[in-house]
């Protein structure tokens, strides 16, 4: 049955019509054409779907759209233009910690979080915070060492 | 020409930010969704296939639909799109539902029943081997039966003080690239256009065009980010293409065909699963005389590429070693399982287990150091190859031995106590080469492939190539060659991502062929170009591809130099094991790699970690039984970040001098040699051989039960 | 019929009466969009009741004799508390992965009656009590009656879990330990959970559970009844015998994870292990 569900989404308002079951992944891939949100694994285990909801990482494919009505949902294109995620994604460019990409966002939603929180994590922390992400292309130490280059770079991002 | 400074890569940005459009990103107008409706037994004839009334805009594809040949072409041996009135192994693909609503899609292809006679399937290469059930393939289940020898290996056995044997096994390895496989077929005019995650974009092109019975030139691949492949998008998309390319041309529509991650751990190739005996013949010095390495792999329903990947894995199967005498054979056997394939090391994991376990185990044997009593039979250059060829070039393996026992402290580490309570530690080593790229036939001319570079009007330069960035830096590092070449400034250098229609015919990627010989390629062309960047307008040169002249292979035979250039590395693990839980934990992995010249550092040392991290999840957590995959993710268990040690590379340099300014290979190397080196360090912290991978819990505990 | 005006209720009663009229009560969701993935594929998902919106089943309040944890109590919030027992948030950070935690709640754990279930073994050995409520009733019962088997329990079809409870104060010494087959974010092979109370070096309480090595979590009573009235220098000594008998209660099985020889040997580890950190009792 198609609701309407109602939502704050990457800062702004917003309402889509989907059955309430639809998971949150689809609905905010399909209805909202937001696919910097990737599906690695349709059960939680991978992290390639990583968004924060009221801010804490949470794993979209794994959630149903119903779920999120009058909360908040913020997804890797929702950072794109706060000072953290430039930082990240330069630290992740400068640490060669980008490979084929696909657990990339996922990755950066994460870190983002972790950053906001920690501000200067060390590698056990970081290790233990990003556990749930999934990479098989770096062998992760590159991308440890790209939040640890983006913590030392914070300045007032977060 | 130095290459000392690391290249930001141009995808990295977007990939960032999620902008960059996998497929699965993109939405066609009125697209359908494709569902596979797959067999429910593992063999048997196909009686009856009930199908539902399809509601408005909804349609099957099956083998009927097929304009030409249900054939991949790709491959030699028969291997189709749709089961052709058989079954040869669970979920093989027999229909296709297709409709614009996913869900009604899935509803209707649940529906679908599919009616088979069984047949007593073959579950395993025991059971194919063994040969009491009604044969799959040939009379005898063998899609491959070959043998490379010299020297009287018989004569040296029968002769021998000591025989010495071992027989490894090892699992399917599942790619787990992030990206599931996902293909789009879209008609257009008179031709048909197929985007896809593929390592092959010509290839494709073709097995879609010969399917369809159509000229090459009216297929289009347009091959989008791949979110990951290790392999395993050479042999999937071609499937995938095809059946969604009957489907388009059925409803005159875009169709999409999109793997869940469940189907495609159930149905997609993997690593093949090997058992591997070695024995070792010595005479009364304790010096091996003979070598005979007995190799199969279990190939699943149809043979697919497995004749390459065991072709490929039995000339590096005596490893690092030149001995006085040695024969190698390999089988390929077929089962009523999905088709194992390609992955990232094509053939040598499961050789380089087996050759560095069974030194190592011998070391032990004999009490002799291990690194020691191996370097007595080292490849030296001049010495002949299993295949009766050459090694050409200067072999930095002593080199590369003693720098990785240098980073790691290898001697000290040695010495360490082994016991702390119910903690045990051990340290372990392994050898290995990586010889890329294969070589093809000399005494017949090479199918004329090329590579070009397009200087356009702002004064940019293209390379035009359908070598494929799956994620591994490819194109940055092809890039760099050129702007060095060139004298341009990399930033200058563009290589989008390949467009059959754009770009020319070379090779799929894979078999760390890339850089080595096409990287080489695009030196000629810009060799050509360069005299004439000043000149106006666009300037389109081309390069032909051509093997480097030392070569000489005879594919007939057997005989010559099976690959153009090889890598040499040395793997250094430290592990402790817990004697509560029998769990391995890898406390320090180090690594040396001859790679020739580093063409860019930063992306060198992503694939040394990645493929390390690789070879330590095949090494000991990842997991299949032979007949009945995973289906899940909480199953299939690769490693977290939490799983990972620190990871030491260092790089030794021997340049290759028919590489692109002396660059060997490095996509592969780094996950071969991982494997055997945990096996052994794992063997000397608990006393007991490992001859199993994964090292899991279970059979630790009962390799210790028994031999306490 | 469920009508829109209840898929987000505000009251236990509100809420048990949806799931009546054929609901699904998502908690957290991390289970049940997993069992219901492919009905959601394929359009055929019945209708789910989101309980988020239930006060009362939110928050961790202390009373006299017990602490009561609502079930929309998430992982990461047991994990963090310091009102819990430290094995139950011990047992709540060892489950899969940081974002899991965050939106897993304790109530999905118990319904899901996974005998893998993290949170579970814990809640045995704190002789845990569930609260269910339906429209017209309240009942309550231990944790252990309530799992009858593997994904099954109690429930009846118009009830809820409407609270967690732990009677106070409970047990003071805790040891736990999970097994699986990564460091990370994967799934128990064999846990271990021990929660004792010691008066002057005699266990006046225990409560020992094993999971994943059977149907449902294996709560060990016999030897809890062995154990108790015993100084702790005497299970120190008897280990053998006690880890013998641990061995002998597990009753796990061979599976894709794991095989029953090595669950069997590994649970007998674990206590033995446990039981030698009580040679040195820390003050």
């Amino acid at each position: 049955m198609t609701r309407t569900i109602s939502f704050n989404l990457n800062g702004a308002p917003v309402k889509a019509d989907a059955a309430h079951e639809t998971r949150l992944v689809d609905l905010l891939r399909n209805n909202f054409g937001l696919t910097g949100i990737k599906e690695g694994c349709g059960e939680g285990e991978c992290g390639a779907c990583m968004i924060l909801l009221n801010g804490f990482p949470a794993l979209s494919c794994i959630m149903a759209a119903g779920a999120v009505e009058g909360q908040q949902v913020t997804t890797i294109e929702g950072l794109r233009s706060s000072p953290g995620f430039d930082i990240l994604a330069q630290a992740f460019n400068d640490a060669g910690a980008v490979q084929c990409g696909y657990c990339t966002p996922g990755m950066i939603v994460i870190a983002y979080a972790l950053l906001r929180d920690d501000p200067a994590p060390d590698e056990q922390t970081i290790r233990s915070a990003m556990a749930g992400n999934l990479c098989r292309c770096t062998g992760y130490a590159m991308i440890v060492e790209a939040v640890t280059l983006a913590a030392k770079r914070r300045g007032e991002a977060w | 020409m130095a290459f000392t400074k690391n290249t930001d890569r141009a995808d990295t940005s977007d990939k960032c930010s999620g902008a960059t459009n996998y497929i699965g990103d993109v939405f066609f107008d009125n697209m359908l969704e494709a569902v596979t409706v797959r067999s429910p037994v593992r063999r048997g004839i196909i009686r009856n296939i009930v199908t539902p009334d399809m509601p408005k805009g909804y349609l099957t594809v099956g083998v009927d639909d097929i304009p030409n040949q249900n054939q991949v072409s790709y491959f030699r041996d028969t291997c189709p799109f749709f089961a052709p009135g058989k079954v040869s192994y669970i979920g093989e693909p027999v229909l296709l539902v297709a409709g614009p609503d996913p869900a009604t899609v899935r509803k209707l292809a649940k529906t679908i029943h599919i009616d088979c006679d069984p047949i007593q399937a073959i579950h395993s290469l025991d059971e194919a081997l063994k040969g009491d059930k009604p044969p799959l393939y040939g009379n005898d289940n063998v899609y491959i039966d070959e043998t490379f020898a010299y020297g009287d290996v018989d004569g040296a056995f029968s002769k021998a003080a000591e025989v010495f044997e071992t027989e490894t096994r090892t699992g399917y390895q599942e790619h787990m690239y992030m990206e599931t496989q996902c293909v789009v077929a879209v008609p257009n005019g008179d031709r048909l256009e197929i985007h896809a995650s593929t390592q092959g974009p010509h290839a494709l092109r073709k097995v879609v065009a010969d399917a369809l019975g159509w000229d090459h030139e009216r297929v289009r691949v347009v091959q989008y980010p791949l979110g990951g492949a290790f392999g395993g998008k050479i042999e999937l998309p071609f499937f995938l293409a095809g059946q969604a390319a009957f489907a388009a041309l059925k409803a005159n529509r875009p169709v999409r065909i999109v793997y869940t991650r469940e189907e495609d751990l159930l149905t997609t190739s993997k690593r093949h699963p090997s058992r591997v005996k070695v024995r070792s013949a010595l005479n009364s010095e304790g010096n091996i005389i003979a070598m005979d390495v007995d190799v199969v792999f279990q190939a699943g329903g149809y043979a697919m590429s497995c004749v390459m990947v065991l072709d490929t894995g039995l000339k590096k199967a005596t490893g690092v070693y030149h001995f006085p005498s040695a024969r190698v054979r390999g089988r390929a056997m077929a089962t009523n399982n999905p088709m194992p394939g390609a992955y990232r090391g094509f053939g040598a994991p499961q050789t380089f287990f087996a050759i560095e376990t069974h030194m190592n185990a011998l070391a032990r044997r004999h009490r002799l150091e291990p690194l020691k009593f191996k370097s007595r039979y080292f490849i030296s250059q001049g010495n002949s190859t299993l295949t009766g060829g050459k090694y050409h070039f200067p072999v930095a393996l002593p080199e590369v031995m003693q720098e990785a026992v240098r980073i790691s402290d290898y001697q000290t580490r040695r010495k360490q106590v082994k016991a702390d309570g119910r903690i045990r530690r051990g340290i372990g080593q392994a050898l290995f080469n990586f010889g890329a790229p294969f070589s093809l036939d000399t005494s017949s001319p090479m199918p004329p492939r090329y590579m070009g570079l397009l200087k356009h009007m702002d004064g940019t330069v293209e390379i035009l190539s359908e070598l494929v960035d799956m994620g591994q830096g490819l194109h940055t590092a092809l890039r760099k060659i050129v702007a060095a070449a060139l004298e341009m400034p990399i930033e200058r250098i563009i290589h989008h991502d390949a467009d059959t229609d754009c770009v020319p015919e070379a090779s799929i990627t894979g078999a760390s062929m890339s850089v080595v010989l096409f990287g080489r390629i695009l030196v000629d062309a810009a060799e050509k170009l360069k005299p004439r960047l000043h000149e106006p307008g666009e300037i389109k040169v081309q390069a032909q591809v051509r093997q480097p002249e030392h070569l000489q292979w005879d594919a007939a035979k057997g005989k010559g130099d099976p690959f153009h250039s090889y890598v040499w590395g040395a793997v250094i693990a430290e592990v402790e094991v817990d004697t509560l839980t029998w769990q391995v934990s890898t406390t320090g992995l180090w690594i040396t790699l001859d790679v020739g010249t580093a063409i860019d550092r930063r992306i060198i040392r992503g694939q040394i970690d990645g493929g390390v991290v690789q070879g330590l999840g095949y090494a000991l957590l990842e997991s299949m039984r032979e007949d009945t995959m995973t289906n899940s993710l909480s199953d299939y268990i690769i490693p977290t970040m939490l799983d990972t040690p620190a990871i030491k590379s260092t790089l030794v340099a021997n340049p290759y001098p028919p590489g692109p300014y002396g660059a060997k290979c490095v996509g592969e190397p780094p996950l071969v040699g991982v494997a055997p080196a945990i096996a052994d360090a794992v063997a000397d912290a608990c006393g007991v051989e490992v001859y199993r991978l994964p090292i899991s819990p279970e059979y630790l505990m009962q390799q210790m039960t028994k031999s306490s | 019929m469920v009508t829109e005006a209840v898929t987000y209720p505000t009251t236990p009663t509100e809420a048990a009466a949806v799931k009546k009229a054929g609901a699904l009560p998502y908690a957290g969701g991390t289970d049940l969009m997993i069992h219901q993935a492919e009905n959601i594929r394929n359009g055929q998902c019945p209708p789910m009741v989101f309980l988020g919106g239930v006060k009362a089943f939110h928050g961790i309040t202390k009373g006299n004799n017990e602490l009561r944890i609502g079930p929309l109590t998430t992982m990461a919030e047991l994990a963090a508390s310091a009102q819990i027992p430290p094995i139950l948030s011990l047992a709540c950070n060892a489950m899969g992965s940081p974002a899991l935690r965050n939106i897993a709640t304790l109530g999905g754990n118990i319904c899901t009656a996974s005998p893998a279930g993290d949170s579970l073994p814990a809640l045995y050995t704190l002789d845990a009590e569930v609260k269910l409520v339906s429209p017209a009733s309240v009942r309550r019962m231990p944790v252990h009656r309530f799992i009858t088997g593997p994904g099954k329990t109690a429930l009846e079809p118009d009830e809820l879990l409407a609270a967690i409870t732990i009677p106070v104060p409970a047990q003071e010494l805790f040891h736990y330990r999970k097994v699986s087959p990564r460091v990370a974010n994967a799934i128990t092979k064999v846990s271990l959970a021990v929660s004792l109370a010691v008066d002057d070096e005699i266990v006046r309480d225990i409560g020992i559970a094993f999971g994943a090595v059977g149907p449902t979590v294996i709560r060990c009573s016999p030897i809890e009844d062995v154990c108790i009235g015993l100084p702790l220098h005497r299970l120190y000594r008897d280990r053998a015998r006690l880890a013998a008998m641990a061995r002998d209660s597990v009753k796990p099985i061979d599976d894709l994870r794991s095989t029953a020889l090595y669950r069997e040997a590994v649970a007998a580890n674990l206590f033995a292990e446990f039981l030698e950190t009580l040679n040195h009792p820390k003050p």
